[in-house]
């Protein structure tokens, strides 16, 4: 199977979509100020992120917030994907949990 | 001489991929795969959608991928995980189908990798909107760059066995 030149502009573009993308949130989306935390569909909590806290959303769950920074200590679920987020900081950004019907969301205020 | 070009013939054939792409999405589903970002996947039953856009023709391709989203759904699926596959099938198959067929001097434009390089990020892509959709968390823009990436790496890799098997297993007598 030959790997036609257009193949090549095909994947060189997608990466540089991806890099560019990538490049704008960074660079434009702020720190937010609080943390949406909402289960099954209901919000349970806002936290502001400039205070250290830690909080459990529902059993099993351990979330912190540390130095600005927020992330999913604990989990009870078993691949543990919402862990493996690390911290979010920015608008926007999210820890979801699928089984627990967890999604916690930065916002501006 | 016998024929082996019959209906029947196509049709088993084509069961037997469908049974295929199935197993693999059984495999894909009980092989522990997370890298941190939800929705990352290898996308082992596309091997077989790779592999049918080269030997069979459109409508089996179609076929194939329609039943295997309704089976493993059904199997070990739940309605949420159904919505996702076939949003991820269908906006996948509606840019591979078009693009094996573009040509130019009568010679195929794309290579079965550059095909399932771009299945692979429509494919994300679909699953990506559907999240948007369904979770009613509009700020999933963080996960665009992530999964063009994926998409590409996982997409090129599958092609590459898919464009393997097309090549080796040996063509109907």
């Amino acid at each position: 199977m030959k790997v036609t030149r257009a193949d090549l502009w095909l994947t060189a573009t997608l990466l540089l979509v991806a890099v560019l993308v990538g490049g704008v949130l960074l660079t434009t989306v702020p720190r937010g100020s609080v943390v949406s935390v909402v289960v099954n569909d209901v919000e349970v909590a806002r936290l502001p992120l400039d205070t250290d806290t830690t909080y459990s959303p529902a059993n099993g769950y351990l979330f912190v917030i540390e130095d600005g920074r927020a992330y999913m200590e604990a989990a009870p679920c078993p691949d543990r994907i919402c862990v493996h987020t690390g911290a979010i900081s920015r608008v926007g950004e999210t820890i979801v949990c699928l089984p627990g019907h967890v999604v916690i969301t930065v916002e501006e205020s | 001489m016998k024929r082996s070009n019959t209906p029947l013939h196509r049709l088993t054939n084509t069961a037997l991929l469908t049974a295929i792409a199935f197993m693999l999405s059984y495999l894909e589903a009980i092989l522990p795969f997370h890298i941190g970002i939800p929705g990352v996947k290898l996308g082992l039953c596309h091997v077989v959608t790779v592999f049918a856009l080269r030997r069979l023709s459109a409508w089996e391709t179609l076929a194939i991928t329609a039943v295997r989203v309704m089976l493993s759904a059904l199997l070990f699926g739940s309605v949420a995980s159904l919505a996702y596959s076939a949003a991820g099938a269908a906006l996948s198959l509606a840019v591979m189908l078009p693009l094996a067929q573009i040509k130019r001097n009568n010679a195929p434009v794309f290579s079965l990798l550059g095909i399932s390089i771009a299945g692979g990020v429509s494919h994300n892509l679909g699953q990506l909107m559907t999240a948007a959709a369904l979770m009613s968390t509009p700020s999933l823009g963080w996960y665009l760059p992530i999964l063009l990436i994926t998409g590409v790496i996982t997409g090129g890799v599958i092609g590459a066995v898919g464009a393997l098997a097309a090549a080796r297993v040996p063509p109907r007598r």
